[in-house]
């Protein structure tokens, strides 16, 4: 079937089979940066955001999503110019693998998005659907909790 | 075979009138679904665009909509019944990302042995309501035992009762993201310190879901403070199916024990 | 010794992580083949079995069927999937495709397709004849007489060392020093336990991945989710029965190994779906198959024997230990000598010692290298049994590990005595802080105050706990790594190296290295690693060894470059190479305070 999504803000028009996942729709449509983990909705790594909340897009019809907004992680930065959540895993250490950290850098995008200024168990909560095998997890908490303070310093600084 | 086909009705006429004249399955947030062949049928409908994405108050009734998120029933609860039964089980079921897409309508509709919902749907007394072929308002426990009753209807939405209660909800799992192997919620309603009225169920027992009586009868009358937790343990005595992966021995005792606790909890919880 | 460093040792960003941060890093499964096949395995459901017969007739009629592969069709080259150096300590007892399968998840056969639901299904369609045999799942009855016998005679070891198919024996270690039976006499008390660590996943969140394809010139290249990219090399081409030569192995980003991609599993049978039929291939595992079929932690049951006098001195210690391999010998003798080499070592005054060490077979998943690599297992033995020890003793466990662990300039008898298939390499101990660490561990956590008492928290009991651990990395006079640099106009510095980055940061950390070195700022190294092509050998990432041993080479490598500076800037200055200075991508005479710049000297 052929229908509408809306990825990273651009309206496209796909094709897809009646019973794809949108993991496999996004990915074979160049967006590689959705990763597979696990397929059953436990590691979080295929995460992205539909409708501005965090969802696992192996655990999600296409069919079921058409015309709705989609936002991967290269939607909200690149290389060139990272987004300050990007930018704080990276400097924090938050990064190993990197495998799960485009699920996890989404996560933290919809947390901080909805609660600037989270605690520990707040940020518990939000990354509550994303494994990481590498790290522990402190410094991704870290990296979250630099991203919002850096995030509220852009914010002051403009207003 | 007729090829399977995607449905988007427009209003829930039109969804009435698929389900009639085909063998669809109705789509919510698809989180079970997409575990499962679906062959045999004709398609999906999905409810995307029924506008039953919602909780409204009516007098003293809570309606809650069949495409509502478990992650929208909490935040839209919880503003106002922090304590609610509904909040204390859904705010922990699954992850972040699986409670922006579980719905109402699809887990009743599947109830997993170990539900997180339905424990509590069975403590509130809530009513299912139907459209379609078996149009009507269900008492939650009739629904489970008449799974006819899905052939062909809609599930709309959920009403309870606006109750003043004091909950707890306990899940029995190993790592934080796993399915419980059983669940237990209890919903205690109170007056001047005194239990008025106890629910208890425990969902994931051979017989998917218990209503602990014996307990409940022992609770009603009692001071809120002044409860024994291993009077009460003694009191809880389910089955679980036997299986190689479970230690059933071993659950028994949990859920006595969770029980016993989470009665206490539910008991002294200011809220 | 002790400078200001300005690269290592400094909080440097992971060179890699804004990329992987961004989604724009690839991991294998992210490049992008031309048509390519599909690969699906299709797997044994019964733990031990003849296949008497396959027809693989209905799945070839399927449409977009390319082949099937399966023992009637694959050479059978005996080889092991361990990536270990060559030869391998593991025993060659694996085939692509067997005629008997010694698991639930053993591969029967693979189906190339031309799209993967295709070759899912097609998998579905071969007929297989199976003869169940009487399998065996008790590692302790494995080498009992009438014991069901896993693999047959034409099983064997490259290295030579003990092994005995027929009593299912994969391995066998054994070392001693003292009298042990002259020890129990002596001693006060005698403290014995049996002590079972289970299997474990390692579970790396991207599951195990291939592709291959032929370049434009006809060379076969595999970009791979591994840890041994040089060994996967080695692998493919005796396996495939294609020329090293032809053979170009890439590691992209990968998404964690921890010993479960230090395996060579699925390569040769990618490489042999496009060797076959010229034509680029992908085998991508799903998580239950990552579960099912690739390798795991070996579960090993530990008996530890003790003796101690009153005060506490420790008379022997006598350690049996029984490691169940699975199905096959993957890694079977160098874990299994790592149960004993890694943990006896640790109390080194004990007169009396004993380590006996067996690998059995069973019908069970396969074992192989996993983070801690037998020390793990062999720890959570000994620690559990100093606690009892120390329990029945009535002594203080923290002070009782501090009074008999190794201390800086001592050595232990089992470095020497045992290696991995061979005797070890004498080995001193520069430098120990366990006492410290220890000190600062009882402390924080309130040893003093907690231990031994139940706490109760709302719903939940908290305790405290201790264990101590030592670990090596490197395996003496076998590992190896290199690099290979080169200097630009610029005064940046490609560094080429065979170390195999799997998250781990070696690609950083051999980077910071290069650079300390140079005395040059970190973004001047353009890393390039882990192409079998383009950067020289190394062994890969395993034994905790890629900053040490492939490190080294880096520091030797950035010398010799830096020596060339030197020599050249002394030319350009017209001066003694011994009177510079290097600092800050320059080179300067104090005395004759000139300078000239990196990029001035490669301009």
């Amino acid at each position: 079937m052929k229908a509408n999504l809306k990825i990273n803000g651009k309206i496209t028009e796909i094709e897809f089979s009646v019973k794809e996942r949108l993991l496999h729709t996004l990915r074979d449509h160049g967006h590689k940066e959705v990763k597979s983990g696990c397929e059953e909705g436990e590691c979080g790594a295929c995460l992205v955001l539909l409708n501005g909340r965090p969802v696992n897009s192996c655990l999600i019809f296409t069919a079921s999503v058409i015309n709705e907004s989609i936002l991967t992680v290269k939607g909200i930065g690149d290389l060139h110019e990272p987004h300050i959540i990007q930018q704080a895993f990276a400097d924090c250490g938050a990064v190993q693998c990197g495998f799960c950290t485009p699920g996890m850098v989404l996560a933290a995008y919809a947390l901080l998005r909805d609660n600037p200024d989270p605690d520990e168990r707040q940020i518990k909560t939000a990354l509550s659907g994303n494994l990481c095998r590498c790290t522990g997890y402190i410094k991704i908490i870290e990296a979250v909790r630099v991203a919002a303070q850096r995030l509220q310093k852009e914010d002051k600084n403009e207003t | 075979m007729t090829k399977f086909t995607w449905f988007y009705p427009k209003s829930l006429s039109e969804a009435c009138s698929l389900l009639r004249e085909k063998n669809l399955t109705p789509h919510g947030g698809g989180t079970e679904l997409i575990k499962r062949t679906l062959s045999g049928t004709d398609g999906m409908m999905s409810l995307k665009y029924l506008d039953l994405n919602y909780i409204k108050r009516q007098e003293d009734l809570i309606e809650i909509g069949s495409m509502t998120t478990y992650a929208d029933i909490v935040a839209g609860l919880k503003p106002e019944f922090p304590g609610h039964v509904l909040v204390r089980s859904l705010e922990h079921a699954a992850n972040t990302p699986c409670r922006n897409r579980i719905t109402l309508g699809g887990s009743i509709a599947f109830v997993p042995r170990w539900s997180d919902l339905i424990g509590p749907l069975l403590a509130l007394d809530a009513h299912v309501c139907l459209k379609g072929v078996h149009d009507g308002e269900y008492p939650i426990s009739q629904f489970l035992k008449h799974a006819a009753l899905k052939e062909r209807s809609l599930i709309t939405a959920v009403k309870f009762k606006n109750t003043d209660h004091r909950s707890a909800h306990y899940r029995e799992v190993k790592t934080h993201n796993d399915m419980p192997v059983f669940t237990v919620t209890v919903l205690l309603e109170i007056g001047k310190d005194r239990i008025n009225k106890a629910r208890i169920f425990l969902a994931g027992t051979a017989e998917r879901i218990s209503r602990l009586k014996e307990p409940e009868e022992y609770l009603e009358g009692k001071d809120r403070y002044g409860l024994d937790e291993n009077e009460i343990r003694d009191l809880v005595n389910v089955e679980f199916k036997s299986s190689k992966l479970k230690d059933i021995e071993y659950l028994r005792q949990k859920a006595k024990t969770e029980t016993g606790r989470m009665i206490v909890v539910a008991a002294e919880n200011g809220v | 010794m002790k400078r200001n460093y300005t690269s290592i040792g400094k909080d440097k960003r992971k060179i890699d992580s804004l990329s992987l941060a961004t989604g724009s890093a690839k991991f294998v499964d992210d490049f992008a083949l031309k048509d390519p096949l599909y690969c699906k395995l299709l797997y044994s459901p019964w733990a031990f079995a003849e296949i008497t017969d396959i027809d693989d007739r209905r799945a070839r009629s399927e449409k977009g069927v390319v082949d099937v592969l399966h023992y009637k069709n694959v050479k059978a080259v005996l080889h092991t999937s361990a990536g270990q150096g060559f030869p391998e300590p593991s025993p060659y007892d694996n085939l692509l495709f067997d005629k008997k399968v010694r698991f639930v998840g053993d591969r029967v056969a693979m189906v190339i397709a031309e799209s993967p639901e295709t070759a899912e299904k097609a998998a579905g369609l071969i007929d297989v004849q199976y003869k169940v045999l009487e399998p065996l799942f008790d590692a302790e009855k494995a080498m009992d007489p009438g014991a069901p016998q896993i693999h047959d005679s034409s099983r064997y070891t490259p290295i030579g060392v003990k092994y005995e198919v027929e009593k299912n024996l994969a391995a066998e270690v054994e070392l001693g020093f003292g009298n042990i039976e002259k020890a129990e006499v002596a001693s006060d008390l005698i403290i014995e336990r049996t002590y079972k660590a289970h299997y474990a996943s390692h579970c790396a969140i991207e599951p195990h991945s291939v592709k291959t394809f032929f370049d434009e010139t006809g060379r076969l290249v595999i970009i791979t989710s591994t840890q041994v990219p040089f060994h996967v090399r080695r692998i493919v081409s005796r396996v495939c029965d294609f020329p090293l030569a032809k053979i170009r192995v890439i590691k992209p980003r990968i998404g964690g190994g921890f010993g479960g991609k230090q395996e060579v599993l699925l390569e040769p049978l990618a490489a042999l779906a496009t060797i076959r039929h010229k034509r680029p291939a992908r085998l991508v595992l799903s998580r239950p198959e990552v579960f099912q079929s690739t390798r795991t932690r070996h579960p090993v049951r530990t008996h530890l024997k003790t003796g101690v006098k009153k005060n506490g001195e420790i008379t022997f210690l006598a350690m049996d230990t029984l490691l169940n391999s699975g199905a096959y010998g993957s890694h079977a003798l160098t874990v299994l000598s790592n149960c004993g080499s890694k943990v006896l070592p640790l109390f080194n005054k004990i007169p009396n010692m004993h380590f006996t060490g067996r690998s059995v077979y069973t019908n069970l998943p396969v074992g192989g290298a996993y983070r801690g690599y037998g020390a793990t297992q062999g720890y959570f033995a000994l620690n559990q049994h100093l606690d009892i020890l120390t329990r029945e003793l009535g002594l203080d466990l923290p002070e009782f590990i501090k009074e008999h662990h190794i201390r800086e300039g001592e050595t232990s008898k089992v470095f020497e005595v045992l290696g991995e298939g061979k005797s070890g390499v004498s080995q001193y101990i520069h430098s120990c802080k366990l006492d410290t660490c220890i000190d600062l561990c009882v402390k924080e956590i309130g040893w003093y105050k907690k231990h031994d008492k139940k706490i109760r928290n709302g719903d939940k009991v908290r305790g405290v706990g201790l264990a101590v651990s030592m670990q090596g990395s490197g395996i003496p006079l076998v590992d190896m790594g290199s690099a290979r640099m080169k200097m630009n106009e610029d005064g940046s510095f490609n560094l080429d190296i065979g170390a195999t980055d799997i998250g781990t940061g070696s690609d950083t950390v051999l980077a910071q290295i290069a650079a300390e070195v140079l005395e040059v700022e970190l973004d001047k190294m353009i890393v390039l690693s882990s192409d079998t092509d383009r950067t020289p050998f190394d062994v890969g990432a395993y034994a905790s060894s890629t900053t040490y041993v492939s490190g080294r080479a880096v520091k030797k490598c950035a010398l010799k470059i830096k020596e060339q500076i030197r020599e050249v800037a002394a030319a350009m200055l017209g001066t003694s190479p011994d009177d510079l200075e290097i600092r800050n991508a320059a080179v300067s005479d104090p005395r004759l305070n000139k300078s000239v710049s990196y990029s001035d000297i490669c301009d």
